[in-house]
């Protein structure tokens, strides 16, 4: 008989992704590093490293998805269920981007309109998920990105806006479905169908969270609202 | 309201900062000199680094810190969340320090242990300047904030940590939950049940706090409510099966229900979703093994055995346990299965690396000897050599120093070489080790009684019982047959020899030579002369040799 027969692939291609990632990681935190010490010398290549660390994130972002859907096909993917304090949360999110934002003069601005907000969610999923989105706006947006939450019939909202041209109308409507992955679009929508996987395994009562596409009706730019029940 | 952390820092902040201390714990010299080099830059002077945690305990004997900052993986040795076991556990880490844990996970199940040994923050690897300076601030804040409930938390005092801990509970939001949870354990430490219900009651007033549930169960446990507490966690981890903490209570409860079968299935989930908590894993292994299902048990035991080097849960027990729970699933194994080969050679390489990693100490050296022996005996047909005499006699001379279980072994090689003599010394010097120690000394009776393995036991146990269906039905020929059979396997069990020699008797009239049967039996009679007085087969052991005796005077010729 044939050994290789044996071999649990998915298990293999999940640890190979799972190093991959770990390196990556170590690549991006390197370029990163490199910013501040080109800041003043030449600001334009400090400009370019600080976008290929981007792009090197959104990679990282994209294997660490295809690792959470491995876990997720595997049934060992379960939110944590903790009382985290939001701006807590939201602050380590924005910190990640302090100094891209920097280079690229993107202004960023926090609005939470409950300061002392406590909500149950796992901590590092909704990282997971909204250091992808910001990634991505950071790509997309002119000037600036507009983090805020809310409160909305039961549900935290957790709203990021950007003033670039928007999403797509296939990628709105690709939401909707949430079990369809289309490879035609050329983006695969990977994140987002592993954010909206995420959003559903937080869960109270029947209560269930999702995540909603649209675009700004007044400037036209993205945005990406995540509900946690 | 909550404090709102803002960068950059205040001149009084960095000031602050400049007197802290931090403890930078990882085994790569270059990622030490990175971290060290952004404390530098954010204004903080004072810190020592460590490459593993031997060292590390090392530097938080010395001095106080008021952040550690330790890498997950650690190389070999202990791990960071070991080194956060050891030092809570022994005291050497004040609350008033933080404990920082890197990780290079996405997910925090991986590094999940006890409840109890929580680190008080999570950095993701790698992080980034900025993400440091924001931590730190953090964590100066939740210092400055909580200094006086971790300083009750220190000195254990209950009051004060309900007092403290209400303070927080109304001052700052960030911390409220951390509070609580502290201000509710003080209560369950001091008995207090209404209170606490109370505070729980309002807690999950919005929502349900899967975290409430523990303490629920063990108010419910202090209230004589078992099951009670048992509902509450099967409900918990059904809906949030990551509730590591709900696993290990449940098990004790069914272990006080006298219920092992459960208590160990609970175990085994709990082990199943956070496989490297070494005092789970010991549990495991510790209760299969009364159970005598063994391949749970050596699973459990190997990863004891890997995951305690070099910790505190170090212990040569952990490897004795392991051999013999491998040795077991060898004994049940038929010779033509092919994995046992396999196996065979685990248990030896088990046994090679235990005695390598404890050189120099006799019990254990006395043991691998013992467990070596045996399993070489049991799967060849050779000469069985006198390789032991030597270690068994000088074993024999040092009894004192043998624990029960061994003894156990040992007095089983004694008597398969019919040095039954030897049996009852050691026997008896072991029981002379455990006086009052009912439990041990009815062991050691067993032990007596039937120095065999386990598998030969059960062997024996099963033609007894045949055997005395046999001598009910009157067939008495059959069931002395049978009992003699069961004498072969266990040929010292007071209940089975006085049983044969009852059965024997029934037929002895009938026979052409009576007192030559009379006689065999009284030899076999003569195999206890070992039981004492308080034995519990003892009167019955008389009355049959009185009787024996007056069959010879009857029978005489």
């Amino acid at each position: 008989m044939n050994d290789h027969n044996n071999l649990d692939l998915a298990l293999i291609m999940a640890s190979i992704v799972h190093d991959v990632k770990n390196s990556l990681g170590l690549i991006q935190h390197q370029v990163e590093s490199m910013v501040p010490q080109l800041h003043d010398k030449n600001p334009e290549i400090a400009v370019q490293l600080q976008q290929l660390s981007l792009e090197a994130g959104r990679i990282n972002h994209g294997l660490i998805h295809m690792l959470g859907l491995y876990r997720l096909k595997e049934g060992m993917l379960s939110p944590c269920d903790d009382e985290c304090f939001l701006m807590d949360v939201l602050d380590d999110v924005r910190t990640k981007f302090i100094s891209s934002l920097e280079v690229l003069k993107i202004e960023f601005t926090v609005d939470q309109h409950d300061p002392d907000m406590i909500w149950n969610f796992d901590q590092t999923m909704v990282d997971g998920i909204l250091s992808n989105v910001i990634t991505n706006a950071i790509r997309y947006t002119k000037s600036k990105l507009m983090l805020s939450t809310y409160e909305e019939n039961g549900y935290l909202v957790i709203q990021i806006k950007d003033d670039g041209d928007g999403y797509p109308e296939n990628m709105i409507q690709y939401v909707q479905p949430q079990t369809q992955m289309n490879y035609q679009t050329g983006s695969t929508g990977l994140g987002l169908y592993f954010s909206s996987q995420i959003a559903q395994m937080h869960q109270v009562g029947d209560k269930r969270g999702y995540i909603e596409l649209s675009n700004d009706k007044q400037t036209g730019g993205a945005i990406f609202r995540l509900f946690l029940p | 309201m909550a404090q709102v952390i803002s960068l950059p820092l205040s001149k009084e902040e960095i000031a602050v900062l400049q007197r802290k201390h931090v403890l930078v714990i990882d085994d790569f010299a270059n990622v030490r000199k990175s971290i060290k080099g952004m404390l530098h830059t954010i204004g903080i002077k004072k810190v020592v680094e460590a490459n593993s945690a031997n060292q590390a305990i090392v530097a938080m004997r010395e001095n106080h810190f008021d952040v550690v900052i330790c890498d997950y993986n650690l190389g070999p040795g202990r791990d960071g969340q070991q080194l956060l076991e050891e030092v809570r556990f022994n005291n050497t880490l004040s609350f008033r320090t933080v404990y920082v844990m890197i990780t290079a996970e996405t997910s925090r199940d991986m590094v999940m242990g006890a409840i109890e040994f929580q680190p008080d923050d999570y950095l993701a690897k790698p992080f980034a300047f900025d993400t440091l300076k924001q931590r730190i601030v953090r964590w100066f804040l939740r210092q400055k904030t909580m200094d006086k409930l971790f300083l009750a938390l220190d000195n254990k005092n209950h009051e004060k940590i309900i007092e403290q801990a209400s303070l927080v509970i109304n001052k700052e939001p960030r911390f409220k939950v951390f509070a609580q949870k502290k201000a509710i354990e003080a209560y369950i430490a001091l008995e207090q049940c209404e209170t606490p219900l109370k505070m729980i009651k309002e807690i999950n007033g919005d929502r349900e706090q899967s975290w409430t549930k523990i303490y629920l169960a063990q108010i419910a446990l202090i209230q004589n409510k078992m099951d009670d507490a048992v509902d509450i966690l099967k409900e918990s981890i059904d809906k949030d099966p990551n509730l590591i903490g709900a696993y290990d209570l449940l098990s004790e409860c069914y272990l006080k229900k006298h219920d092992d079968k459960r208590a160990q299935d609970v175990l085994q989930k709990g082990v199943q979703r956070s496989p490297r908590n070494i005092v789970r894993q010991k549990n495991l292994g510790e209760l299969s093994l009364k159970l005598d299902d063994m391949i749970t048990a050596s699973k459990a035991f190997k990863e004891v055995v890997s995951l305690s080097d070099q910790t505190m849960h170090d212990s040569p027990d952990n490897n004795e346990n392991l051999v013999r729970s491998l040795k077991a699933q060898l004994d049940l194994m038929e010779d033509e299965n092919p994995e046992k080969r396999k196996l065979l050679l685990e248990v030896q390489s088990q046994l090679k690396s235990f005695s390598t990693k404890y050189k120099g100490n006799d019990s254990v050296r006395l043991f691998c000897k013992v467990f070596q022996y045996k399993i070489e005996n049991s799967t060849s047909d050779k000469d069985k050599s006198n390789v032991m005499d030597g270690f068994l006699e000088k074993a024999l001379m040092n009894a004192d120093e043998i624990s029960v279980d061994l003894g156990e072994e040992i007095a089983q090689l004694l008597f398969e070489d019919e040095r039954y003599k030897d049996v009852d010394q050691l026997i008896h010097t072991l029981k002379e080790n455990h006086k009052g120690e009912t439990k041990i000394l009815e062991k050691l009776d067993a032990i007596q009684a039937e120095p065999v393995d386990k598998v030969q036991r059960e062997k024996a146990q099963k033609l007894n019982v045949l055997a005395c269906k046999q001598y009910e039905e009157k067939s008495f020929e059959k069931s002395s047959d049978t009992f003699n059979q069961a004498l072969k396997i266990s040929p010292r069990h007071p209940g089975m020899i006085l049983n044969y020699i009852q059965s024997r008797m029934q037929s002895v009239n009938k026979e052409d030579h009576p007192i030559k049967v009379v006689n065999n039996c009284m030899e076999y009679a003569e195999r206890l002369n070992y039981l004492e007085k308080d034995h519990y087969q003892y009167q019955r052991y008389i009355n049959i040799v009185n009787k024996l005796k007056q069959y010879q005077k009857k029978y005489h010729e």
